[in-house]
């Protein structure tokens, strides 16, 4: 009868220890429905990512200063397609970039679209 | 005057730390499968400042570092086949937490081999759960 309350321990700290592993960290990307491979119009914010190097709107920017300027775009405020940032990736783009990248759209209000390659 | 018995001692194998062992076994045999499933797609993921703890999803879409795709611990060959399997897995279900597809990629990979694994997955209607690590 002594070895219930061990039993009764060992569950509850098997039960907490794999809580805790499972724990993911991430967000949450909705690419655009209906249109995962956007059309860039002349309106839509677009950011350009090439070979290490990264243009907002056609002017150079840094992955340190893209916080504040998706900040300085409001998209939080804003609605439907001016929430959009078309991502346009061309050449060598790693996830890591990528990823970086979506995760400050993401911060700042704004949904993250794909600008289809022309083949 | 009476000879006082010597009590004979019952010969019975203790069985009270028998639960205890067995628990412990199991434990460690759930746990030690866990880290077993956790590191067969070797992979190191991308890091970013903006995270939030997120729940488990009905689905799991990762890329290893070499390229090769799992849908749930299953390799499969193209990202058509990942739209295929995440559009039955997720495609009829309401909009919300039962659409959303786990994606983990190392983080050196290529556009060219995550770019199609995303694309396919919003197609199948997923939503994207994209996981990573905290940048210190």
């Amino acid at each position: 009868m002594a070895s219930f309350s061990d039993i009764a321990f060992l569950l509850i700290i098997f039960f907490i220890l794999v809580t805790s592993l499972t724990k993911q960290l991430g967000f949450l990307s909705e690419l655009p429905a209906g249109e995962q491979s956007q059309q860039k119009s002349e309106k839509t914010t677009t950011l350009n990512m090439r070979d290490g190097h990264m243009t907002l709107n056609d002017s150079p920017i840094t992955m340190d200063e893209l916080d504040n300027k998706l900040t300085g775009l409001n998209l939080a405020q804003a609605q439907g397609d001016k929430k959009i940032v078309l991502i346009e990736a061309v050449g060598q783009v790693s996830w890591q970039e990528y990823f970086e990248v979506m995760s400050k759209i993401n911060a700042a209000g704004g949904v993250a679209g794909v600008v289809k390659e022309d083949k | 005057m009476r000879r006082s018995r010597k009590k004979r001692v019952p010969s019975i194998i203790p069985t009270v730390s028998m639960g205890d062992i067995a628990f412990l076994l199991i434990i460690f045999f759930v746990l030690v499968s866990n880290f077993a499933k956790d590191k067969a797609v070797q992979m190191e993921p991308p890091k970013t400042v903006y995270l939030s703890e997120l729940k488990k999803t009905p689905i799991m879409v990762q890329i290893d570092k070499e390229g090769r795709i799992y849908v749930d611990d299953k390799m499969v060959s193209a990202a058509s086949d990942v739209e295929s399997l995440v559009s039955s897995q997720v495609g009829n279900k309401p909009p919300g937490e039962q659409r959303w597809v786990t994606f983990k990629a190392d983080k050196s990979l290529d556009r060219s081999v995550f770019e199609p694994v995303i694309e396919a997955i919003s197609r199948a209607g997923g939503t994207l759960a994209l996981i990573g690590e905290k940048k210190p």
